[in-house]
């Protein structure tokens, strides 16, 4: 029988855990699946657990070496100039017990999402712990180890023969994915994060493309600082359709990073509810579009956990389901997590409107970002039009 | 002194990447503008802060 979805979720997800105080939690997984429970938008039959990806599907994209270095740094047996080359050890992403066996808990959880959507199990599946797109070959940075969405596309092209459209829309670009196919045609990325000028990782410019015979299947659209939701959305939605226009991907996997958001306390974006209403959305449309539905979704940046990351990752399952959310959150769930959250939660689905102070440079930010877009967009639109 | 403000970077491990140097409009003072390999940037900010640098941008957001 196929299920429209499949939710990925197990408490043991929260064994990736850097330190008390690490602005990476993954408590806002849970958070996220206690609202949709709360809400009644997420039963039992809609739960798949999570496995642990074996070694070697970890090393369809990752070094033995440095599997080897996680395994040793999660027992605590890495000293920290050898921790230093493979990028552990850091403030950033620091050593943690058994963290390879965390690491290879999300990386198995989108894998499982990978083999129901690609089975025909399900024709949409979420697991909001995956998303680490920041993971390299031999190095892990920016909080991520193992790059569940890198291998989970490698998985897909090995098992299914499959034409992955990777859509991200962190507020970081997806440095790790990009850079593991940029040259493979067979895979298209596509990430539309702030530019790199005064945030990490610094790259994701607009004129990465790719290389060798992957030229022309990167897409990179960095948008200014300070950008707002409209703009925002204006270059999501025309980079997205026509990406997909051109690529004609066979499923898609997004990654659904929650730090565009204005009260994301690592960026300098102005996004609201407004765009997590609409990234889903857009993407489900997508899937049907060219994919027969076929849409894997990750989470992955997202550190205001308590006003921004529940709201915004529910928004993705419930288009999933196709089900509506307006006005209050549920009662049972606000009772519960106010008492938790050092600081007021949101009460209601959206944002209430003007959170922030007007942006001066409004018009300029805009004008730019469309100018940004039309680079971006200039080889597939030139093909076009020539053909 | 350059130095003592580097060697704070040195001392959680962040990568410094480039540094410019600015005249403040107050002569006794200069404004550095540095490029670090960070995605959590609120250690470094906390730590200049807490060695009585004053951090014009980022500037910490209310919560973390």
């Amino acid at each position: 029988m196929t299920s429209n979805a499949v939710f990925i979720y197990s408490d043991d997800i929260l064994s990736y855990k850097f330190s008390n105080n690490h602005p990476f939690n993954q408590l806002r997984v849970q958070l996220t699946y206690e609202l949709l429970r709360e809400f009644g938008a997420l039963g039992n039959q809609d739960i798949v657990l999570p496995r642990m990806a074996s070694d070697e599907e970890l090393q369809l994209v990752h070094d033995t070496s440095y599997i080897q270095a996680v395994k040793l740094a999660g027992s605590g047996e890495l000293s920290v100039e050898k921790a230093a080359d493979f990028g552990l050890g850091t403030e950033d992403t620091p050593m943690f017990p058994n963290m390879h066996e965390a690491s290879a808990f999300l990386v198995g959880g989108t894998l499982t999402a990978v083999d129901y959507v690609m089975t025909g199990k399900a024709k949409h599946a979420l697991n909001l712990g995956g998303g680490l797109h920041h993971g390299f070959r031999g190095k892990a940075s920016g909080f991520c180890i193992y790059n569940d969405s890198a291998v989970a596309i490698k998985y897909m092209q090995q098992k299914y023969n499959a034409r992955v459209l990777y859509v991200d829309t962190d507020a970081h670009h997806g440095d790790g994915v990009q850079w593991t196919f940029y040259d493979d045609p067979s895979v298209c990325t596509l990430s539309i994060h702030e530019t790199g000028r005064y945030l990490f990782p610094g790259t994701g410019n607009v004129n990465e493309r790719g290389h060798s015979e992957g030229y022309g299947y990167s897409f990179n659209v960095p948008v200014d600082a300070y950008t707002e939701d409209e703009s925002w959305l204006d270059v999501y939605k025309t980079s997205l359709k026509e990406v997909a226009a051109f690529f004609k991907p066979d499923v898609i996997l997004t990654q659904n990073g929650a730090d565009s958001h204005y009260y994301d306390p690592l960026t300098h974006l102005c996004g609201t509810t407004k765009i997590y209403r609409e990234i889903p959305k857009i993407a489900h449309e997508i899937a049907h579009e060219y994919c027969q539905g076929r849409w894997i979704a990750v989470g992955g940046g997202g550190y205001d956990i308590w006003r921004v990351v529940p709201r915004a990752w529910s928004f993705i399952w419930l288009e999933m389901i196709e089900r509506k959310a307006e006005g209050m959150l549920p009662l049972s769930w606000l009772e519960k997590w106010t008492k938790v959250s050092p600081h007021p939660v949101c009460t209601q689905w959206d944002d209430e409107p003007n959170i922030y102070q007007p942006i001066p440079r409004k018009p300029e930010i805009t004008e730019k970002n469309a100018q940004t877009l039309e680079r971006a967009l200039y080889p597939i639109r030139s093909h076009t039009s020539h053909s | 002194m350059l130095a003592e403000v580097t060697s704070l970077f040195g001392s959680t491990r962040t990568n410094i990447l480039s540094v410019l140097v600015y005249p403040d409009v107050d002569e006794r003072y200069k404004i550095l503008v540095l490029r670090i390999q960070a995605i959590n940037p609120l250690i470094s900010i906390n730590t200049l802060k807490e060695n009585g640098y004053e951090v014009l941008w980022p500037k910490l957001p209310e919560m973390t």
